[in-house]
Parts: C-alpha cells; sequence; structure tokens
C-alpha cells in the first residue's frame, strides 16, 4: 500500500472513462457506415437479379465507392480519437511511475528533489480537480497552463461541461438535453432525474410566457412516461396551469422562481462529476481533513514506528514483526493475530 | 510500483490492438474500394443501355457480397476489443483504490456551505503564497472568497521558478541583500556552485575557475567536501569531454541541480521569514496523503478473512492487555501445532511425554491406538494423554 495505489485512482480512471466512451462511439459510427454499404451492396444485388444495363451498374457501383469512402474517412477517425484517449492514460500512467520509482529506490540521490516535486504537482492537480468539480472552471484553467497540467488534469474533458453550464445559466437546456441522451444509459444506472427536472423547467418556462395551450402539448408529450415519484412534481405543474404566474399559491409560487435555474446548474454539475469520478467527493478536501486530523493527534505516527515502549494497549510483542504495515494507536495487535493464525 | 505496472501491462496491449486495427481497417477499405473502382472501369466500356453478361452479372454480385463481408468482419473486428477495454478498466479498479473517501467519513464536512469558505481562503491563500497571483485572483471571483495577497511572496516565488530554470542570478541577489541572516545557511555556496558550473558550461571551465576563486574560499571551511566535489566536476564541463562518472553526474545535470537549489532556496527563505517551507494547505495535504495508506492497510485488515474469523468466535480481533484483575480468565493456551486458541471443545491434552497440545491436534496425529508425540519420538496411545487445567 502506497499513496498512489490509495490516492490515484481517479487519475486514471477518469481518462479510461473516456476511452471507453470512444471506444462505443467508435463501435457505432463502424456499424451504422456498415449498413450504410449493405443498403447499396442489396441495391446493386437486386438490380442485377432485374438484369440491369451497365449504366444503372456504374452508378451504383459509382455510389457504393462513396460510402464505402466515407466508411474509410469515419472509421479512421473514430479509431484515431480512440488512439488518442489511450495515449492520455499512458500519459498519466507515466507519470505516476516516476514517483512509484522514487519511491522504490528512497535512496537515490535524486530522489528527494523528485519526490518533493512530484508531490507539489500532485497537490496543483489536487485543486485543479476540485475546481473543476466545483465549477470554478476560470481558476482550473489558469493553473493547469501556469503549471503545465493539460495533459494530467481533466481540464480538456471538463470543457465540455462548462459550456451546458453557461447554457443553463443562461436559460438554455439545449445542450443539456443532449447531454442526457448521450449518456442515457448510465445515468438510468445512477437514477438520474436530470432530464426530468430540465422537462420540468421548460413546461414553467412556458407557462411564464403564458403559452398555457403549448405547455399543455408539452406535458402531453413529455410526462406521458413517468417514473415512480415523479407524479407528485407532474401534479404541481399540472396546478400551476390553473393560476396566474405571479400567484402567491404553493408551491407554484416557488416553481417559478429563478433559483430553480441556479439548482439545476448543480444538479448538471454533481451528476456530471458523479459520471466521470467513481469517487463522491474530490481528493483534496479527503486529504486535508485527514492531513489535519493527523496533525491533530498527539501521538505522532513517526515516533510509533521507531519505538516499541509504548506498551500499554499490548505487550505480544515476541510475535510482532512488522512487515511494512503501520503502528496504529490501538492497533497494534492486529499483526499478531495474523501471524498466530497462518 | 506494482499498480502501475499492472496497469501498464493490460493498456500497452490495448494500444497495440487499436493501432493494428486501425492499419487493417484502412488497409482493408482501401483494397475494397480499389476493387470497386476497377470494377466500374471495366463496366463504364460498355455503352450504358446494353444489359450485362451473364459472367458479368455474376461478377458484380460476387464483388458486393465480398464488400458486404469485409465491410462486416471490420465492425465485428473492432467489436471484439471490447473485453481489451474493459479489462484496462477493471485493472484499474484491482490496482488501485476507488473509494478513497471510505476512509474518511468526516471529510464531507469539510464541502458543507459553512466550512467550504474556509478551505477555499486557505486555497486562495496558498495559491498566492505559490507566487500564482493571476489564480488566486481568479479563485477569490469565483468562489467569492477574500484571501490576502502578500507581495513577499511573489519575490521568493519569481527567485526559485528562476532556479529551476537554471538562473541563479536573481537568488543571488537576494541572498547578497541578506548575506548576515545567511551566515551558517548552505543556501550562499548551493547558488555560487550553481552559478560557476553555469558559466562552465557557457563561457568555458576559465570564466568558471575565475568565479569559483572569487566567491568560493569564504566558504571552504564549511563546504570542503562539496567545494571539492564542485571544482572536479568542472573537469567533464569541456567541449567534448567523456561522459562523467555517475558520483559527479547530478552536479553537471543544470535541471536537477536548480530543481535541488529552487528548493533548497523556498525552504531557507521562509525559515528567515520565521515561516513553514509549505503553506499551511500544502502541508495538511501531504500529512493527509501519508496516512491515506495506512488507513486503507487497516480496513483492509479489519476486512481481512482471519479477522472476520476472529469475530465470528466471540473473540476480538486484536489482543488486548486486561491487567492483574482481568489478565487471570484470559484464554492461555494456543496449540502449538494448529495455532489455534484452545476452548472448551478444543482442550488443551497433556501427552504421556509431559508436551502439550490440542485434542483435535490430538486426534489428527493419532494413526488408531497409536500416538507418536510431534515433539519427542516416544510413541504412546491417544488414550493415555490427559486433559489439563489452567488457573
Amino acid at each position: 500500500m502506497n499513496e498512489i495505489k490509495s490516492l490515484e485512482h481517479a487519475t486514471l480512471k477518469v481518462p479510461y472513462e473516456v476511452f471507453n466512451k470512444r471506444y462505443r462511439n467508435a463501435q457505432r459510427v463502424l456499424d451504422v457506415e456498415a449498413r450504410q454499404v449493405t443498403t447499396s451492396v442489396s441495391d446493386i444485388d437486386s438490380a442485377t437479379k432485374k438484369g440491369a444495363t451497365a449504366g444503372e451498374i456504374d452508378s451504383l457501383l459509382g455510389g457504393m465507392v462513396e460510402k464505402l469512402t466515407t466508411m474509410k474517412r469515419k472509421a479512421s477517425e473514430a479509431i484515431a480519437e480512440e488512439v488518442q484517449a489511450a495515449f492520455v492514460c499512458k500519459k498519466r500512467l507515466e507519470h505516476l511511475k516516476e514517483q512509484a520509482e522514487a519511491l522504490a529506490d528512497p535512496n537515490a540521490p535524486q530522489a528527494k528533489t523528485q519526490m518533493n516535486q512530484w508531490r507539489k504537482v500532485r497537490l496543483d492537480r489536487m485543486l485543479v480537480d476540485y475546481f473543476l468539480r466545483n465549477g470554478y472552471y476560470e481558476s482550473a484553467n489558469k493553473l493547469a497552463d501556469a503549471r503545465g497540467l493539460r495533459d494530467l488534469t481533466n481540464v480538456d474533458i471538463y470543457a465540455a461541461a462548462a459550456e451546458v453550464e453557461a447554457e443553463l445559466v443562461a436559460r438554455r437546456t439545449a445542450r443539456c438535453l443532449q447531454w442526457c441522451a448521450d449518456n442515457r444509459s448510465k445515468l438510468r444506472k445512477l437514477n438520474s432525474t436530470m432530464e426530468f427536472k430540465i422537462r420540468i423547467q421548460e413546461f414553467i418556462e412556458l407557462v411564464r410566457e403564458d403559452k398555457r395551450l403549448e405547455a399543455v402539448r408539452y406535458a402531453k408529450k413529455h410526462f406521458s412516461t413517468y417514473e415512480e415519484g415523479q407524479l407528485e412534481d407532474i401534479q404541481h405543474c399540472m396546478g400551476m396551469l390553473a393560476f396566474p404566474k405571479d400567484t402567491d399559491v404553493e408551491p407554484y409560487h416557488s416553481l417559478l422562481g429563478a433559483w430553480r435555474w441556479g439548482a439545476l446548474v448543480a444538479q448538471f454539475r454533481w451528476e456530471h462529476a458523479r459520471l466521470l469520478h467513481p469517487a463522491r467527493l474530490p481528493a483534496l478536501p479527503v486529504a486535508l481533513q485527514l492531513g489535519l486530523a493527523a496533525l491533530n493527534t498527539p501521538y505522532p505516527l513517526h515516533t510509533a514506528r521507531t519505538t516499541h515502549t509504548h506498551t500499554h494497549h499490548t505487550q505480544y510483542t515476541h510475535y510482532r514483526r512488522t512487515r511494512g504495515c503501520p503502528k496504529v494507536r490501538g492497533m497494534e495487535g492486529m499483526e499478531c493475530r495474523e501471524q498466530c493464525t497462518k | 510500483m506494482d499498480s502501475c505496472l499492472g496497469v501498464e501491462q493490460d493498456l500497452d496491449k490495448a494500444t497495440i490492438k487499436f493501432t493494428a486495427l486501425n492499419d487493417h481497417a484502412k488497409k482493408v477499405l482501401e483494397d475494397v474500394i480499389n476493387q470497386v473502382e476497377e470494377l466500374k472501369k471495366e463496366i463504364a466500356k460498355q455503352p450504358p443501355n446494353t444489359q450485362l453478361s451473364q459472367s458479368q452479372a455474376k461478377i458484380v454480385s460476387d464483388l458486393a457480397a465480398s464488400v458486404k463481408q469485409n465491410v462486416f468482419q471490420l465492425s465485428t473486428d473492432h467489436r471484439e476489443l471490447h473485453a481489451t477495454v474493459s479489462r484496462v478498466g477493471k485493472s484499474i479498479d484491482r490496482h488501485f483504490i476507488a473509494d478513497y473517501a471510505a476512509v474518511a467519513p468526516k471529510a464531507e464536512t469539510f464541502c458543507s456551505d459553512a466550512n467550504r469558505p474556509i478551505m477555499e481562503q486557505a486555497i486562495a491563500q496558498h495559491l498566492y503564497r505559490q507566487g500564482l497571483d493571476e489564480v488566486g485572483d481568479s479563485l477569490v471571483a469565483e468562489a467569492g472568497v477574500t484571501a490576502e495577497r502578500g507581495s513577499t511572496f511573489a519575490q521568493l516565488q519569481r527567485c526559485a521558478a528562476a532556479l529551476a530554470a537554471g538562473d541563479p542570478a536573481p537568488a543571488l541577489a537576494w541572498a547578497a541583500a541578506r548575506e548576515h541572516d545567511l551566515a551558517h545557511s548552505p543556501l550562499p555556496f548551493a547558488l555560487h556552485r550553481m552559478q560557476a558550473l553555469k558559466l562552465a558550461r557557457e563561457e568555458g571551465v576559465c570564466a568558471a575557475i575565475a568565479y569559483a576563486r572569487a566567491q568560493f574560499p569564504a566558504h571552504a571551511a564549511r563546504h570542503e567536501r562539496q567545494l571539492q566535489a564542485a571544482v572536479c566536476a568542472l573537469a567533464w564541463c569541456s567541449p567534448g569531454a567523456p561522459p562523467p562518472p555517475p558520483h559527479y553526474a547530478h552536479l553537471l545535470d543544470p535541471k536537477a541541480l536548480g530543481a535541488e537549489a529552487a528548493e533548497l532556496f523556498v525552504r531557507e527563505a521562509c525559515a528567515l521569514l520565521r515561516l513553514a517551507p509549505h503553506s499551511p494547505l500544502a502541508g495538511a495535504v501531504l500529512a493527509g496523503a501519508r496516512v491515506l495508506p495506512a488507513l486503507h492497510d487497516i480496513r483492509a485488515k479489519m476486512s481481512h478473512p482471519h479477522v472476520l474469523a476472529a469475530w465470528a468466535d466471540d473473540e476480538l480481533p486484536l489482543e488486548v492487555e486486561l491487567g492483574e484483575e482481568g489478565g487471570g480468565y484470559h484464554s492461555v493456551f494456543a496449540c502449538p501445532i494448529l495455532r489455534q486458541q484452545a476452548s472448551e471443545h478444543n482442550p488443551p491434552m497433556r501427552l504421556l511425554c509431559g508436551h502439550v497440545i490440542s485434542r483435535d491436534a490430538l486426534n489428527k496425529l493419532a494413526m488408531g491406538v497409536k500416538l507418536k508425540c510431534p515433539y519427542c519420538p516416544m510413541e504412546q496411545s491417544p488414550s493415555e494423554a490427559r486433559q489439563i487445567y489452567f488457573s
């Protein structure tokens, strides 16, 4: 167990998710293009069976060449994107290996400086990640550029998210709906309500503009296939139709509130991060909290590791052999137990 | 290291396969296109309104079938890479810990509305302290926090950045102004040494020696060995010199030397200002990152099968000294053969020869009516063993 293993999962997993997504995308492109080519193949088949003229076949063959050429172009584009995503993973892995080498050989002449440098970069990476996940996109970009960390952080991956958020702030939903459609299956796994919330908001906006008939039509189209737990929200929406848009009656008054857009932005940010990151919290607050806790601990870990005089908990020292296991207060016996039973 | 290598292996496999597929797809499609175009040319030779002959029709439909088959093969080939791709993901999950926050249940509170501004203020202060004024300003604006922006750090970080880039001049000027305070610091010598080696690289060894003559004597008493090494290293600075021996390699690598000097500079300058070399944020995060592996280890241990077995047996998974009053009731016999604590169902048994093992071990070792003690060669009958009680 070391600092890389316990802290760097997301560093690799996030670009991997991108890689995986590009793979699926490429598969779809290949399937669609292959189907396009097969339609032209069956056209030719039926034409030859009917006994077509040379001119007809010539033009059909021309169409086939065209389709094959587009397939070639699109396939190589899609596969190149996959390879590029794999290289991003590779690059980050190289960076982690740098530290792993220094950890493995701490007595090399430059190891200490190298380790300190690497840890400085790690803090910068954590900061960028924290900024991105909290929507401080400008700060994230500036920090990544100032330290040359674009490849090692997710600023480019989050650029699309920043655009969606900007659209939502400007009260435009198209990009967000597009994002929901692109990630539908994964969002469903997370029980996401993003799309439903957006639809509700669009309905509210129609009511706000007094296009009530249109609102009803919109509701028919999008709310007819509701899921469990959504009925109440839909009922509130429908109730709204009966009230003027400057009503003080709850819940209709709060449905019309401007704060709902802010909540949508926050929800989008959260769900976007959930899709990408396996861990719910960014690394920074975790490391910070544990660090403060460690600094607060009156009995520091390093003295526990070097002295064996603190026997107020256990005295089974004859069994104890440290095998890289941390000595933590109150846990000294664990090593011993494991040795006995083996 | 193992975890990195494990993932790397799977990732490399995937990259190789994808690159190969890319080349293969290009080649196949190119071939197919060429075939179709050739056939098209062939057919275009005929007047357009004549019917195709039987054989021609067959050639056309054969080609169409082969096109279809090739194209589908491509998409199948790509689909078969799915296993390779998902293996990379599984490998990452296996070699790295996904849920690092599981051991920090209180970290969530740091992101609450009350605490977040405090943390973000600390971040902004850290950024200013790193000399990243622009980033700090933008965070202050985006997060809506306030943070002080000191001017001293900007100058320090400029010097450190110049050092890391290989230029000791600003740091030398800074150190010269504080010569008296730095009398016991290794910093001035490190800077002069860097300057001398830089001169050797840029203006030749003679300039470096002249610089060394002027500057080194003042430091000779405190840094004799290092001084010797630095002067010797000059021997490998002339153009056309053979590669230096490993002992001097790091002196002659400007990047490594610069990084080392920059680190030393920040440490010494902060000491002079009576500050820790790390910002509070950096220090705490550093400590946190060190604690995490230990906590993960404990977590892994607590869910280890042996530990779970101990819990299941109504025992603690760790041994605790109970003091004089309680200690008498401890279960005190562990079987030397089975390495298990003795219990009511598996009590200690004294053999005829005086050695004690547990009853389970006795039953396992017994061969019918004969038992050979595992510690001495004495043969006896299992029924001769007697249960013993500790009090």
